[in-house]
């Protein structure tokens, strides 16, 4: 068990809920994951569709906790109106907050998004922030009021994984105290496995699930691999050798003969 | 009057409140959260807050987002 927030969570597994082939296999695949954390955004919606609605009862039926995500944002205000609206639809104080600084890499506007989370944190918002791997944005965030960072793998859908294994490293030694998430470019589940066994807290997944092949079976992938890397960080690895060392015993090694040896 | 709801401009019959405005328009049983001029409207005021002609509405739902 471990502590999110105002939570307590079994599973260091968030999943994003877009892209997938229906709302029957998301909902399987958030069972199947045993996430307790999945995002969803806010969108405009025609009075014929009505998709929202047979969205969000498929959602809740899983019983998960709701990150709403200010996705499609580029500036500090569209953020801010998207979070109120959040918070009045969904009744929760979480937000992921993305403010996106260029339309092709989908890379977060450092700027944007600090200015956003001062704001939204003294309104009393939980502020999830998507940054990218930099220290100095990422301490910005916290002496704002965030006590989670979600620095990216790699860009959003990339499926790259940790493209900056030591920035990643740096935040984790500079920021004891703080809950990180790896969000976004995470590709398989040894990506996840390796943010974790790097002590990050948890990693949040979406293009990686739902675009398998077989989406229910790779969110069940997932689960194992977020394990396998938190229980490799908390039974502390063994540290890399340039030097090879036998693992066998040495001595009463058979058919040796000193003449021989070298 | 004109409104301007999710960027596109409609006659909506005025004055109108906001709840009659989602009935009018065909919104009565959706879960949305809506904005007036960029402002988000708590849902118990619906039945109070009224909407003004060249006011912009915006009326979100629940979808998919990584």
């Amino acid at each position: 068990m471990w502590t999110l927030a105002d939570k307590t969570l079994k599973s260091r597994l968030f999943l994003g809920s877009a892209r997938y082939p229906s709302p029957e296999i998301l909902q399987q695949s958030i069972i199947a994951s045993s996430t307790e954390v999945v995002t969803v955004s806010l969108r405009r919606e025609s009075a014929q569709q009505n998709t929202g609605n047979r969205f969000w009862d498929y959602l809740r039926q899983t019983g998960v906790h709701i990150l709403p995500n200010t996705a499609g944002c580029l500036s500090v205000r569209e953020a801010i109106l998207t979070a109120h609206m959040s918070r009045e639809l969904f009744q929760t104080h979480w937000i992921k907050l993305e403010v996106i600084g260029n339309d092709d890499t989908l890379q977060p506007d450092p700027f944007g998004t600090v200015e956003a989370a001062r704001i939204l944190c003294a309104e009393g918002f939980e502020v999830f922030p998507y940054t990218t791997d930099d220290l100095v944005v990422a301490e910005k965030l916290v002496s704002v009021g965030c006590r989670i960072i979600m620095p990216w793998g790699s860009p959003i859908g990339t499926g790259q994984g940790l493209r900056n294994l030591e920035a990643l490293k740096t935040l984790r030694q500079r920021l004891p105290g703080i809950t990180l998430v790896v969000d976004a470019g995470i590709g398989r589940p040894s990506h996840a496995t390796q943010a974790l066994e790097l002590g990050f807290d948890a990693v949040l997944v979406n293009t990686a699930v739902a675009l398998a092949h077989d989406p229910v079976r790779m969110a069940q992938g997932f689960a194992a691999a977020v394990d396998a890397g938190r229980w490799g960080y908390e039974a502390g690895m063994m540290e890399a050798s340039s030097r090879a060392q036998a693992s066998s015993p040495t001595v009463g090694i058979p058919f040796w003969h000193q003449e021989d040896a070298h | 009057m004109k409104i301007r709801i999710n960027g596109h401009i409609r006659d909506v019959k005025g004055p109108t409140t906001i709840q009659d405005l989602l009935v009018q328009l065909g919104y009565a049983n959706h879960f949305v959260a809506v904005a007036v001029n960029q402002n988000c409207i708590p849902k118990q005021k619906f039945p109070e807050q009224s909407v003004q002609d060249q006011d912009e509405v915006e009326i979100l739902a629940p979808m998919a987002g990584g």
